[in-house]
C-alpha cells in the first residue's frame, strides 16, 4: 500500500491543488478574499495534527511526506487554521477540535459535505472546496 | 436508596447516525444536499425549497385575498383587491432570498415567459411591495451606513426601496418622554421643553452603562420592530414581511423564555401574527422563511446566486459567548445541531404549537393589552408578580414610594418637567419581560462612581407614550372613570369635599 502511494506521489508529486472558497462571512477570516488557490501536501501523518499536539505551534511549513494518509477534509481543516487564518489566537472562529465550527457549511465540488464523507473525504487534485458561514444570521 | 442524581454513563455513546441516502429522494440523480437526514439533487432541493416558502407565505397570500379578520368575520367581500406588502430587508442572505422567492412566486406577471401554461394568468398574489432598510448605524458599535450597499443589492429588482434610520422612531416629537429607573415602578416624564434630537434620544435609549447586553439587545429588537410595524401602516401596507429562518426562530425560542417572554411567545415565533387591531388599521405580521432551515437558504442564494451582506454584530468588545443571552443560545443549538440534525426543527414544531395571545382576543372579541415597549401581548400584574418573587432592598421601598425627593433630575431639555404623579408609572403597564429589562439595571462596577441620577434616565420614544395613554384610557373606561382631577394639600381636599361635611 505504502509503495503504492509512494509511486503515485513521484508520478504526480508531493503537492496538490485545490481551489477554497469562503462566503458568509468567512473570507473575513481569511485576508478578506473569497477566492484561494492553494497547494497542501498530498499525504499527511495523522499523529502530527492531532488535537493533543495543537499546542506546539505548527512548522512553518506544512511537511510534505511521500506517503502517509491521503490528505483529506480533517488535514485541510488544520491546514487552513495553521496556514492561511488571520488571527491564529482565535482558531475557535473557524475550527473546533479537528472539525470545523458548528454553523459552517462545506460544499465539495458543490456537493454537501455531508454526502461525501464529511471528514473523511480524501482531496483530489483541482478540487473545489466552498465554506460558507451562517453564524452572522441573515 | 437515594433519590440523588444519577450518575452520568460515560460509558454510553451517541447513537450512529444514519448515513445519507446515495440518490436524490426523488429521482435517481446523485445528490447535492442532505436536508435533516434528506437527500436531494440541486433541482429537486430548488423545488422543495420553493414549495416550503409556498406554504409559509400561504397565510399572508389568504390575508392579500380576504381582507382584515374582522372584515371577514363580519362577511364583507374583498372582490380582486390585494393587500399592499411591506418587505423589512437587512441586506443578509435572508432577506435577499425572502426578496427573490417574492418575485418569482408572488409577483409573477401574465407576460411573464417562465409561465408553463401561457393560457393560465395567475394575478399577482399581493398589489404592491415595498422594501425597506433600516439604517442602524446610529447604535454604537454597528459601523458605517450601509445603505447605498444594499440600495446596489435591490437595484435589479422592480420594487421600491427606501431606506430609514432606527432614530427616526423617536421622531415626530414635540416634547422629551423620558422614565427613570433609579425608581422601582419607573416614573415618567413629559418635558414641553425642547425635545432632544433623535440620535441623542436614541443613543439615551441604548448604551446606558447601567444594562446587560442581552437588555440592550432586546430593546433594540423592541424599537426595530415598533419602527417597521408603524412604517407599514403609515405606508398603507396590511403586510409586513421579515425573514428570519427557523434556525433564527429557535434561538428567539429559548432566548425569549430565558428572558420571561414566556407569555407573547407565540406572537414572537409564529409563521405570522395580526399585529395591530386598531381602528382602520390591521397589520399582519408574517415570517414566511419560519420553517425554513438556514443551511437551505445559504445554498438557495449560492445557487441563484444571489449577493448578500455579511451582517455584524454589534462590537460591544466583549467574548461572543458572554455578549447575552441570544449569543450564548445560538452557540448552544448550533452546537447541537451539528451532531442531531433535527434540533432546530424540534423547538420550532413545538414553539408554533403554542396559541396566540392576539388571535385568542380576536376571537373572544375583547382589546387586548400591549406592552408600551415591545407592542407584544402582555399580562396585567407583572410588576406584582416580580414583587413577590424577588428581594427589594430598603431603599428601593423607600425611592418607591412618590415625593418630590425621590423625583429624579433630568437632563438639560428635561429639566423643566411637570413633577410625576403616581400615574405616570410605566412598570405596571409594562410586560415581564420589558420590567426586568427596564428595572434590572447592573451594579457599577467595582471601584468605579456610582452613577449620577441623570445616568439613570433614558429617553422614550413618543410610541411608548402613546400606548402608555391608550392603555390608561382603556383602563378607565373599563372602571367608568370619566375625568380626572388633581388635589393636592390639606386645604384643597378639605375644599373638594366640603360640600360632604356634616355640621358638628
Amino acid at each position: 500500500m505504502a509503495t503504492d502511494s509512494t509511486t503515485a506521489a513521484s508520478e504526480a508529486g508531493p503537492m496538490i491543488s485545490l481551489t477554497v472558497e469562503f462566503g458568509g462571512g468567512m473570507e473575513l477570516l481569511f485576508h478578506h478574499q473569497h477566492s484561494h488557490n492553494v497547494q497542501i501536501p498530498r499525504f499527511y501523518d495523522p499523529p502530527s495534527i492531532a488535537p493533543t499536539s495543537s499546542s506546539s505551534p505548527a512548522p512553518p511549513t506544512a511537511p510534505a511526506p511521500l506517503q502517509g494518509k491521503k490528505s483529506d477534509i480533517r488535514y485541510l481543516i488544520w491546514w487552513l487554521r495553521e496556514y492561511l487564518l488571520d488571527d491564529k489566537n482565535r482558531p475557535e472562529l473557524f475550527s473546533q477540535g479537528e472539525t470545523i465550527r458548528p454553523g459552517i457549511l462545506i460544499l465539495i465540488n458543490s456537493t454537501d459535505w455531508e454526502l461525501e464523507g464529511e471528514l473523511e473525504y480524501e482531496l483530489e487534485e483541482g478540487d473545489e472546496c466552498v465554506f460558507i458561514s451562517t453564524l452572522h444570521g441573515g | 436508596m437515594s433519590c440523588g442524581q444519577p450518575a452520568p454513563d460515560e460509558t454510553q455513546e451517541l447513537p450512529a447516525a444514519v448515513a445519507p441516502a446515495a440518490t436524490c429522494v426523488r429521482c435517481s440523480l446523485p445528490p447535492g444536499i442532505v436536508v435533516r437526514t434528506t437527500s436531494y439533487c440541486w433541482e429537486h432541493f430548488h423545488d422543495h425549497f420553493t414549495f416550503a416558502y409556498r406554504k409559509g407565505i400561504d397565510g399572508a397570500r389568504t390575508r392579500s385575498r380576504s381582507g382584515r379578520p374582522q372584515d371577514v368575520l363580519n362577511g364583507a367581500k374583498r372582490g380582486t383587491k390585494r393587500s399592499k406588502v411591506m418587505l423589512a430587508f437587512s441586506g443578509g442572505a435572508s432577506s435577499r432570498v425572502l426578496l427573490d422567492l417574492l418575485q418569482k412566486n408572488s409577483f409573477t406577471r401574465p407576460d411573464d415567459p417562465s409561465l408553463s401554461n401561457p393560457r393560465f394568468k395567475p394575478p399577482p398574489t399581493f398589489e404592491s411591495l415595498e422594501i425597506l432598510y433600516v439604517d442602524e448605524s446610529g447604535v454604537p458599535g454597528f459601523g458605517p451606513d450601509r445603505t447605498e450597499e444594499v440600495r446596489a443589492l435591490v437595484a435589479e429588482t422592480p420594487f421600491p426601496f427606501r431606506s430609514i434610520k432606527l432614530e427616526s422612531i423617536f421622531t415626530p416629537s414635540t416634547t422629551t418622554f423620558s422614565t427613570s429607573y433609579s425608581t422601582p415602578s419607573l416614573l415618567t416624564s413629559t418635558s414641553t421643553s425642547t425635545p432632544l434630537d433623535p440620535l441623542t434620544s436614541l443613543l439615551s435609549f441604548l448604551s446606558p452603562s447601567t444594562h446587560s447586553p442581552t437588555s440592550l439587545a432586546s430593546l433594540h429588537s423592541s424599537l426595530l420592530h415598533s419602527l417597521l410595524r408603524r412604517e407599514a401602516l403609515s405606508s398603507g401596507c396590511e403586510i409586513l414581511l421579515t425573514g428570519e429562518t427557523a434556525n433564527r426562530v429557535a434561538i428567539q425560542t429559548i432566548a425569549g423564555m430565558a428572558e420571561g417572554r414566556g407569555f407573547s411567545m407565540g406572537e414572537e415565533v409564529g409563521c405570522e401574527w395580526e399585529a395591530s387591531e386598531e381602528e382602520g388599521g390591521g397589520l399582519l405580521v408574517a415570517r414566511p422563511l419560519s420553517s425554513i432551515l438556514l443551511k437551505e437558504v445559504t445554498y438557495y442564494a449560492r445557487i441563484r446566486e444571489l449577493e448578500s451582506l455579511t451582517m455584524r454584530r454589534p462590537e460591544t468588545g466583549v467574548e461572543p459567548k458572554k455578549a447575552g443571552i441570544e449569543a450564548l443560545v445560538q452557540d448552544f443549538v448550533n452546537g447541537l445541531e451539528a451532531n442531531f440534525p433535527s434540533t432546530v426543527s424540534t423547538i420550532i414544531r413545538t414553539a408554533q404549537k403554542l396559541g396566540m395571545r392576539s388571535a385568542d382576543e380576536r376571537e373572544r372579541k375583547v382589546e387586548g393589552i400591549r406592552c408600551p415597549l415591545c407592542g407584544l401581548p402582555a399580562q396585567l400584574g407583572a410588576e406584582d408578580w416580580r414583587k413577590a418573587i424577588t428581594i427589594s432592598t430598603l431603599s428601593d421601598l423607600k425611592s418607591a414610594a412618590p415625593s418630590s425627593s425621590s423625583t429624579p433630575s433630568l437632563p438639560a431639555p428635561a429639566a423643566a418637567a411637570d413633577l410625576p404623579s403616581p400615574e405616570a408609572a410605566l412598570a405596571p403597564l409594562l410586560c415581564y419581560s420589558c420590567l426586568l429589562i427596564m428595572q434590572g439595571t447592573l451594579p457599577p462596577p467595582r471601584g468605579a462612581p456610582t452613577p449620577d441620577e441623570e445616568e439613570k434616565v433614558v429617553v422614550l420614544p413618543p410610541y411608548v407614550e402613546e400606548m402608555a395613554r391608550r392603555r390608561r384610557r382603556i383602563a378607565e373606561e373599563e372602571e367608568g372613570v370619566v375625568g380626572r382631577r388633581t388635589v393636592s394639600g390639606v386645604e384643597g381636599v378639605r375644599r373638594e369635599v366640603e360640600g360632604y361635611l356634616l355640621d358638628e
